[in-house]
């Protein structure tokens, strides 16, 4: 309802005299009622004004709400603009936001699942956009709350993922997996990486060799070593000497690739990833050091050895200190890729009769 | 307004009309005070007085008048530093205070060096490239982490007296404001050199020869991205991926980058004691950044070594050995520390250090209250903030005043022999050229 005239010669009145309150009445008349003919009829020079109506002529639905919403965001843009005496524009900008937050609220809850069909796929677009913008603004806690709730809609079948385009779903996958290898959960990561290599066609190439910069380093961790044909095929030949070195423990060699590759992998965002894997380079060379003493040692000595070659191998392979070394063993021991213990005092470190080196897989999420 | 860039015109530390005005509203601080005047009814020293900050607002403009000039700005840096940075411990003659806690010379100075800031900042694009822009925000990233220091453990006895307490999110807050601008000086500094190479390449190598007065490269870039780095491992760790995701391989591979990058790695690959090695032989300013996460690094390493000794018959670990492995620099503060985390410290003078520390065997009450032996691995030390004597040691050793330092004398530098295209010796390196005349009283 509007005073003398339409709603739209009231409100640009209105705007001209700066009067922010006497809008704010004005808008609220909209709440609740339907405009009358003249309302409708008025002609409307006002843009603003216009998407007012015919958010109110729709009253209560998807259509109402978008053009509540572009009437909101075409006063923001003119508050912005505006160089001098913007603060009358608030009170008239509160009831707009406020109408399109209450107008989502009502649709929202509105029992309308084929309305929810029709747009998970543009809000999975737009999580994988918000997923690209966290993270290049240096946010990644953020990506947690949109991730939280794409993995609550899945659970309650609010999609099929079946039924999603594969470009959406690669998309997905891929976004979600490399969260997950920064946030350092291994299994979770090569779960959804892999099943992004596995929905990503052979010909796209360069989508692949992407997903496999962080799925590598994962299935490394894990214990899974990539084969050189694997490697060469997605041009990643540059992770051969740290796929190599990690193998053998050999942590010199180790190092010096990762500092090769620092760069390169600080720019993919896996640098942490793979400097992780130098653990298990760590637990190999201890594994070595260990077979070596056991062919030389015999009996009980066997599985209570003298810290002294572990020193000396960390030494020469990582110029370690005899008490760094003490440390990583200490470390080896509480993730569980060593089993046994130390003691300080006697300058041993004792190892488990059964299975002193478990397999990877089984504490590599620890590490 | 004409809306043109601001040139500051003011050639004073403060104007003249401010310093009235603050003396008739009584908004002078004690610093400013003419020698001899009432508390109750101050007067203002002009020589000593130094533009205030002022919040900026939608119906504030600046003018030129009102802005410093370059060469002002950085004449009150050097007087801030030179004069009032050290004034608790060094009270200067012709002050109206003598006994001033460093709290208040701390709370002083970041808002008088942030007042400087917003002047240099009002003068963008033109001053971004400018030395004292670059210099300016080195020496307040300096001051904010030596008062870091010289707060959370320095100024315990100081602290009780003092009216006000240091708050670390305002200082790093104070950081996080010095920080941006200072990369993004860095960076247009590299992009105006690139553009000037290109185009003196394109002249066949024929330049302006004034343009060359006003290139700037600043000798402790490299440091100050260290300290960044760490900062951020240390106050910001989310952040770091991305800052370095952004710096260049040149960047990167400078040893004094790298070693920031190295740290971090070590602190979040969870090897401890090589974060704790580097801790210990760093020097003081990049101590400092890391001091953040030192105890955390050292409550971790404790851990896990508490966790792999056998339980079932107990053992004992020498004082020294894990004063070192702790990278503690006095046998007090490693004995706090131990016996704060439940640690059982016995006196057996055939052990190194005097002392052995004893792991409890399982099944006694002491390792059924050790907490070392329960629970995950921690997310955060409770052992209470205070002086760290390993920062305390790297602060007396230095030898250095505090002005020294805030100005660059205790930054590391590469030394020649590290890598071939990078050395560079301390001689080369042009201190800052104290321009500051000391007032006479």
């Amino acid at each position: 309802m509007a005073g003398n005239g339409g709603f739209c010669r009231s409100f640009v009145e209105l705007c001209d005299l700066n009067d922010g309150f006497e809008l704010h009445k004005l808008l609220r008349t909209t709440t609740g009622t339907h405009p009358t003919e003249e309302d409708k009829k008025d002609s409307c020079d006002d843009d603003i004004a216009a998407a007012v109506v015919a958010a109110w002529s729709a009253g209560d639905t998807p259509e109402g709400l978008e053009s509540a919403l572009d009437a909101l965001q075409k006063w923001s843009n003119r508050y912005l603009d505006r160089n001098a005496k913007v603060r009358w524009m608030l009170t008239p900008m509160l009831w707009l936001a406020a109408r399109t937050r209450q107008l989502a609220v009502q649709l929202d809850g509105s029992d309308s699942r084929r309305y929810r069909e029709r747009v998970v796929e543009g809000a999975l677009v737009i999580c994988c956009e918000l997923l690209r913008l966290y993270s290049s603004l240096g946010q990644a806690s953020q990506c947690a709350f949109v991730l939280t709730t794409v993995g609550n809609a899945s659970k309650n079948n609010a999609f099929d993922a079946v039924k999603l385009p594969k470009s959406l779903l690669v998309t997905l996958y891929f976004l979600w997996g490399k969260h997950l290898v920064m946030a350092g959960s291994i299994e979770e990561a090569e779960d959804k990486l892999n099943r992004a290599l596995a929905i990503c066609p052979l010909k796209a190439a360069r989508n692949r060799c992407q997903i496999l910069r962080y799925l590598i380093p994962c299935r490394l961790r894990l214990g899974q070593y990539p084969t050189q044909g694997l490697l060469k095929r997605n041009d990643l030949q540059s992770l051969t000497g740290i796929v190599a070195a990690t193998a053998t423990g050999n942590v010199k060699r180790f190092s010096e690739e990762l500092e090769k590759q620092e760069d390169t992998l600080i720019c993919w965002g896996t640098y942490l990833v793979v400097e992780k894997l130098k653990i298990v380079a760590y637990r190999n060379l201890v594994r070595h050091v260990y077979e070596i003493q056991c062919e030389l040692l015999e009996g009980a000595q066997k599985v209570k050895q003298d810290l002294a070659p572990f020193e000396q191998a960390f030494q020469w392979q990582d110029d370690c200190t005899p008490d760094e070394t003490l440390c990583l063993l200490a470390h080896l021991i509480y993730i569980g890729a060593v089993r046994g213990y130390l003691s300080d005092v006697h300058r041993k470190v004792v190892f488990s009769k059964e299975m002193p080196f478990p397999p990877v897989s089984s504490w590599s999420t620890k590490a | 307004m004409d809306g043109g860039p601001i040139i500051g015109e003011l050639n004073e530390m403060c104007s003249r009309e401010e310093a009235r005005e603050r003396e008739m509203t009584r908004q002078l601080d004690k610093f400013e005070w003419k020698k001899g005047t009432d508390p109750k009814n101050p007067e203002v020293d002009l020589r000593r007085a130094t533009k205030k900050y002022q919040r900026s607002s939608a119906d504030k403009a600046y003018t030129s008048q009102q802005t410093r000039s370059l060469d002002a700005c950085w004449k009150t840096m050097e007087y801030l530093i030179t004069e009032i940075l050290d004034f608790d411990c060094k009270p200067k003659a012709g002050y109206a205070i003598q006994a001033v806690p460093f709290i208040e010379v701390y709370s002083y100075l970041r808002d008088r060096t942030r007042a400087i800031r917003v002047d240099l900042h009002l003068q963008q694009p033109r001053s971004t490239t400018q030395r004292v822009f670059v210099e300016t925000h080195e020496c307040c990233l300096r001051f904010e982490m030596l008062s870091l220091f010289l707060l959370l453990g320095r100024g315990q006895k100081q602290a009780e007296q003092a009216t006000e307490k240091y708050d670390t999110k305002l200082g790093l807050k104070a950081i996080s404001q010095t920080i941006e601008p200072l990369l993004n000086a860095y960076q247009a500094i590299h992009e105006r050199q690139l553009a000037k190479s290109i185009l003196a390449e394109a002249m066949g190598g024929l330049l302006d020869d004034d343009q060359e007065d006003s290139d700037y490269t600043s000798p402790f870039e490299m440091a100050a991205r260290r300290y960044i780095v760490l900062l951020l491992m240390s106050f910001s760790p989310d952040a770091v991926s991305g800052h370095l995701a952004k710096m260049s391989r040149e960047l990167l591979m400078h040893p004094l980058v790298s070693f920031a990058t190295e740290v971090y790695a070590a602190f979040h690959t969870e090897d401890y004691a090589r974060f704790l090695r580097m801790y210990r032989e760093a020097d003081f300013l990049t101590s400092v950044c890391m001091s953040g996460v030192a105890d955390l690094a050292r409550l971790r390493a404790l851990w896990l070594l508490v966790r792999s000794y056998p339980q079932a018959i107990g053992d004992k670990i020498s004082l020294t050995k894990l004063k070192n492995i702790l990278a503690f620099a006095s046998d007090d503060h490693a004995k706090a520390f131990l016996a704060f985390h439940g640690l059982q410290i016995v006196i057996d003078k055939d052990a190194q250090g005097g002392a052995n520390i004893i792991l409890p065997k399982k099944g006694t009450p002491e390792a059924q209250s050790l907490t070392l032996l329960q629970g995950r691995l921690p997310e955060k030390c409770e052992f209470p903030k205070g002086a760290d004597s390993l920062l305390v040691a790297k602060f007396d050793a230095l030898g250095l005043s505090r002005a020294e330092i805030a100005f660059g004398s205790a930054d590391p530098v590469v030394r020649r022999g590290m890598r071939p295209w990078e050395a560079v010796d301390n001689a080369s390196i042009v201190h800052l050229p104290y321009r500051y005349v000391p007032l006479t009283t």
